[in-house]
């Protein structure tokens, strides 16, 4: 059992997660204290929605535990998926409801009543400029759109801990800007934010902290402030950790 | 067309690796074992017959052979393959209509069915070398075999654009179950009008009229109606391929689907959520057609109840190919999003169950009012109880095989593509239950009402732990459902 599991939004002791002979997580242990934007930073398929898939109660993970919110996730409890709110990596929608719809269904099975998820989901359109949508199916809908309908489902419910997988994907500038304010103002309000990101400007610019993945392993742990105090970047910092690619020879490229 | 074959083998490729990684292998091994030993059986004697009364210019036995290969072509390009390099996908490469239209059709035949198909089409053939003209029969047969690839290439075609989708099910519909209130009363009676009457509709006669045509205008006629209505057929289907390709069939604006019942509580919205998953399943439109075919038929004869009773059992037997795999619409995404949701496994189940019950209960609900209407209330009564127990039965043992052995299935398309002996066991036992009431309401036994109630309250907890089973292993098993059905 983690040591102090009370006292963090989030807790995260020796979690891991193996798919037959591929352990995707390896012993991930991080702690996010609550109000605060967490960043969850590395390459792809370093594993970090593996992760966020074992922190929501989505995966059941192959050894270590994790406590969010005060609770022990386990995949079949109830009142851990009511108290958070997640934007899972594929935006997990259907096609054939339209995105009102899917607000509709979200309200009505966290509890709340028909005219508060009108009023909520009304709000929450409205300031990621998703109005005009609301009547699209989402077979039909643009990426931006579905990703906006999963985040606003996501918030939906007013949870006290967010979890977002790449949230700021596939959005454009102005509805960025408008969820970058949001996730300032509810981590002011003590909603635990936990996100991953490939836009390490955003990153620097919204989270307190910081934890990077690489191969399935957590290498760094650390605050924005102390990229700062060290004279560094982030992406110095990630790049220095996660290495770069081989370019490889495409001297072919552009010549005909 | 060299990208089309280019592209084929990677089509093929795919295929094959979807049909492992889903257990669709097992559908084709038991349909080709059971097809083929069908075939082994039963052609030699069929074929012999044909060919000895093709040469006394007799085509009886010839004609419904060739209507039996006719429908196997109708039906197999609708077959659904699941093909991951479809025209949609390959557009953005620069391949022609020619090759995008050359790799449709070569799709049709990655299936073993179409190598089934095509064998026995080639050995049903041969009876056709002992008629009059061999040659001629055997052109004849080719055209008929092409113009049914193309009835049955335009219906798939019209089954994926959304738009005419509708226009074409309400019109199956309705005109199958016209047909079918004709065909009822003589299946009933007498069996040989049936057979004489789809005879005089076969188009097969056409290739033997060819056949065994004793005048030059006997042969041209038939040559030349198959040929010109396969023209036809083949000019329709290619403008509507060209069209799909440009786009021009496929729907962008904020089309709102329709459901049937929007039913209260937390559940609700998710409820009406399936409903509209669940009526694109064809299956469920031709227990549909059943009831409408029998309530059209009851205008004019009374229907006995046990007639009616009959169709119930065949109707949530021919709905279990959906009951039998709830989660067969869900793409691993909607999965997740299941997890998210605030419920609980068996919730799902019970929501999707609730989804399907509405719509069976539409089915059904012409013929109960037939039955209040021609028999009285009590046996309304009576009639509602075998529809549950039938309905709960199915459900109950249909959430247990949806998470053992979960498979995808298209909308649109006919769900009944499962491991058929799975299907023919499942129907056996969701049906046992409200045929033994049906048996128990008929015996004069004075246990009888007790029996009747034991079953009832069985099938009842059957159900409610069916619910609690399959909620939990959906949610232990979630990585390996999603895979099943990626």
């Amino acid at each position: 059992m983690p040591t102090d599991g009370k006292h963090w939004a989030i807790d995260a002791v020796g979690l891991t997660k193996t798919f037959g002979t591929v352990t995707a997580v390896r012993g991930v242990t991080l702690q996010v204290p609550s109000g605060t934007i967490f960043a969850f930073l590395g390459p792809n398929g370093s594993g970090k929605s593996t992760t966020v898939k074992l922190l929501t109660g989505l995966l059941e993970p192959t050894a270590g535990e994790a406590w969010v919110n005060g609770r022990m996730v386990s995949v079949d409890d109830l009142e851990l998926r009511r108290a958070i709110g997640i934007l899972p990596e594929d935006d997990a929608l259907f096609p054939d409801l339209t995105i009102w719809e899917h607000l509709e269904l979200c309200g009505s099975l966290y509890g709340m009543s028909r005219q508060e998820t009108a009023a909520r989901a009304i709000q929450l359109l409205r300031h990621f400029d998703l109005q005009h949508g609301r009547t699209t199916l989402v077979e039909k809908a643009s990426f931006g759109m579905r990703k906006k309908c999963a985040l606003a489902m996501a918030m939906l419910h007013n949870p006290r801990v967010l979890f977002l997988d790449e949230p700021f994907e596939g959005i454009d500038p102005g509805s960025s800007r408008n969820i970058k304010d949001l996730l300032l103002t509810l981590a002011e309000r003590g909603v635990t934010v936990f996100l991953t990101s490939h836009i390490l400007e955003i990153v620097e610019r919204l989270a307190e902290r910081f934890a990077l993945i690489v191969k399935g392993e957590v290498v760094c742990v650390q605050t924005v402030s102390d990229l700062e105090l060290a004279g560094t970047t982030l992406e110095e910092l990630y790049l220095g950790y996660a290495g770069t690619p081989d370019s490889g020879n495409l001297g072919w490229l552009g010549h005909r | 067309m060299a990208g089309a074959s280019l592209i084929f083998r990677y089509q093929w490729l795919a295929f094959w690796r979807r049909a492992l990684r889903t257990g669709r292998v097992k559908f084709y091994l038991t349909i080709l074992t059971l097809l083929g030993w069908m075939m082994a059986v039963m052609l030699p004697d069929v074929l012999s017959k044909a060919a000895s009364e093709l040469a006394a210019a007799q085509t009886a036995s010839m004609d419904r052979l060739l209507l039996v290969l006719c429908l196997l072509w109708l039906v197999l390009p609708g077959e659904d393959l699941h093909i991951s390099l479809s025209s949609d996908r390959l557009r953005r490469f620069p391949l022609g209509v020619r090759s995008l239209l050359a790799l449709r059709l070569s799709s049709v035949f990655l299936s073993p069915i179409a190598w089934l198909a095509t064998i026995v089409s080639l050995i049903g053939l041969s009876p056709l070398l002992s008629a009059p003209h061999p040659l001629l029969g055997l052109l004849s047969a080719f055209l008929l075999f092409a113009l049914s690839i193309g009835v049955g290439m335009s219906v798939s075609q019209r089954l994926d654009l959304a738009r005419r989708r509708r226009r074409l099910l309400d019109a199956g519909v309705a005109l199958g179950a016209v047909a079918l209130a004709f065909a009822l009363p003589l299946m009933d009676y007498d069996a040989s009008p049936l057979i004489a009457s789809l005879g005089a509709a076969n188009p097969a006669t056409l290739v033997t009229a060819a056949a065994v045509a004793t005048t030059p205008y006997a042969m041209v006629v038939p040559v030349a109606t198959l040929l010109v209505s396969g023209g036809v057929v083949w000019h329709l289907f290619l403008r509507s391929f060209q069209r799909s390709l440009r786009g021009g069939d496929t729907e962008r604006t904020g089309r709102r689907a329709t459901s049937i019942a929007r039913l209260p509580g937390r559940l609700g919205p998710l409820v009406h959520k399936e409903q509209r998953s669940v009526v694109k399943v064809l299956d469920l439109w031709m227990g549909l057609l059943l009831v409408l075919a029998a309530a059209a038929l009851s205008l004019s004869v009374s229907l006995t109840s046990t007639f009616r009773q009959t169709i119930f059992v065949i109707v949530c037997a021919a709905n279990a190919t959906v009951t039998l795999n709830c989660l067969g619409l869900d793409r691993p995404a909607a999965l997740t999003r299941y997890l998210i949701l605030p419920i609980r496994g068996s919730d799902l189940f019970l929501a999707k169950n609730a989804a399907v019950t509405v719509v069976v209960a539409l089915q059904l609900v012409l013929l109960l009012a037939v039955g209040a209407w021609q028999s009285g209330f009590m046996q309304f009564g009576l009639e509602v109880v075998i529809a549950i127990v039938l309905v709960a039965a199915h459900l109950a043992w249909g959430n247990v095989v949806s998470v053992l052995e979960p498979r995808r299935t298209e909308p649109h398309r006919f769900a009944s593509a499962g491991d058929p002996l799975t299907v023919l066991i499942s129907v056996l036992i969701g049906s046992a239950p409200g045929v033994s009431v049906i048996v128990l309401l008929r015996s004069d036994s004075p246990v009888a009402p007790l029996a009747i109630a034991a079953i009832v309250f069985a099938t009842m907890a059957a159900y409610y732990g069916s619910l609690r089973y399959a909620g939990r292993r959906f949610e232990r098993r979630i990585e390996i459902i999603s895979r099943r059905l990626a």
